[in-house]
């Protein structure tokens, strides 16, 4: 027996390795600190929860800063309407923009009353139309820009845009909703793509199977919940 | 700063824990034992990085395996019967995730390498381990052992010849 053939013998030790349970047990005894040896554990981690708190309240101080006067930049964010648009949230939410801004400069009442029941339709059907999952970061951007210059011209108009609150609202809501479920895909996303590389059990597997068909059907919170429990297994 | 420390030692726990445990199962051949005994080494290590005076460790990893070496040498003094390895113990505790032939094959390999190692005498048994198994340099060995760098080669080669021989008795 050569001495290749001795260090491959050897190598073969290699293979008796702790019981992972004792592993991450004495880590904790050691430390008195809960530690986590599963890198996915730190979606637990108050560090992952302070960053999903801290990107939902800035998306929300965001739509909640809407009031604020703001600078001409705005002015000149709110588009003129082409007519030929394609009839999506993009065509009402602008279109409730300017005719919002429109009834700022009316003086009559009946004309003003007019005005705002237009804008309140192209907001209902902007809610509507609405997506509950964006293309992507960027289009999530744009719809909260958008909403934002709604809530100014809402908040110029005062008590005579009273009917106008409860769709302004639920505007919002959604907004937010869409946002958090962004937040749940980006996570999804780098979560499924790291799990490829792990070695997984019988079970594992069939979690990661059930979270990748939630992905699929763009129920983020449901497989990052899958994620978790495999993750914990 | 005890955020810090946690994560240093966190960091050193998680890339040294199986070496040092494999290190000390090959030693004293039960799992309880290397269990403890691995336990006690990382406490070690966390009290003496919490400890201001004397100075910080400077090689965390030298530390590791000189006190994984004198528990077991403390454990033989205390206990100098040596416990025979049992194929048993060594089918608990490999992480197989391997075929039934597979495991079979590993586990009879291992067996037959561990206890050539076991004859070996107790430097020959820690050099070849750290060498070869554990990949310690020469540099890193001389340190723990407090012998010099030739001294070391000198170790791992006659240690290899011996076990040569040992693996054609078993």
């Amino acid at each position: 027996m050569n001495e290749q053939e001795i260090i491959a013998k050897l190598r073969v030790l290699e293979e008796i390795k702790p019981r992972r349970d004792w592993m991450k047990n004495t880590l904790r005894d050691i430390t008195g600190q809960r530690t986590y040896l599963v890198n996915f554990n730190f979606l637990k981690t108050p560090a992952f929860s302070f960053a999903i708190l801290m990107i939902v309240l800035v998306a929300l101080s965001w739509l909640g800063l809407f009031n604020q006067p703001k600078s001409d930049d705005f002015k000149t964010a709110v588009l003129e309407i082409a007519e030929n648009d394609v009839y999506d949230y993009n065509y009402y939410l602008e279109k409730a923009s300017k005719v919002l801004e429109k009834a700022k400069t009316i003086d009559q009442t009946d004309k003003k009353s007019q005005v705002v029941k237009e804008a309140k339709e192209a907001l209902e059907k902007a809610v509507e139309k609405l997506p509950s999952h964006p293309k992507n970061p960027k289009e999530s951007g744009k719809i909260v820009e958008k909403v934002k210059v709604i809530k100014k011209n809402l908040a110029a108009l005062g008590e005579e845009a009273k009917e106008l609150t409860k769709p302004t609202k639920q505007l919002e809501e959604k907004t937010k909703e869409m946002i958090e479920n962004e937040i749940y895909r980006i996570k999804v996303e780098a979560e499924l793509a790291m799990l490829e590389n792990r070695t997984l059990t019988d079970e594992q597997k069939e979690l990661l199977k059930e979270a990748k068909n939630d992905y699929n059907n763009q129920d983020y919170l449901s497989a990052l919940e899958k994620i978790l429990q495999l993750t914990n297994q | 700063m005890a955020k810090n420390l946690h994560f240093h030692f966190k960091k050193i726990y998680k890339l040294h824990i199986e070496k040092i445990y494999r290190f000390i199962y090959i030693k004293v051949n039960s799992q309880q034992i290397a269990e403890d005994l691995t336990s006690e080494v990382f406490l070690r290590l966390w009290k003496a990085l919490q400890k201001e005076n004397p100075s910080p460790i400077k090689n965390p990893k030298a530390f590791l395996y000189k006190t994984a070496r004198n528990l077991v040498i403390d454990h033989y003094r205390s206990f100098p019967q040596r416990k025979e390895i049992s194929i048993e113990e060594i089918k608990d505790m490999a992480d197989f995730s391997q075929s039934l032939e597979r495991k079979e094959l590993i586990n009879s390999e291992i067996e037959t390498v561990q206890k050539a190692i076991s004859k070996l005498k107790n430097d020959y048994q820690d050099v070849i381990l750290w060498y070869y198994l554990d990949n310690l340099s020469i540099e890193e060995i001389s340190k723990i052992l407090g012998k010099s760098e030739n001294a070391v080669r000198v170790m791992i080669h006659r240690a290899m010849e011996k076990l040569k021989e040992l693996l054609k008795e078993v």
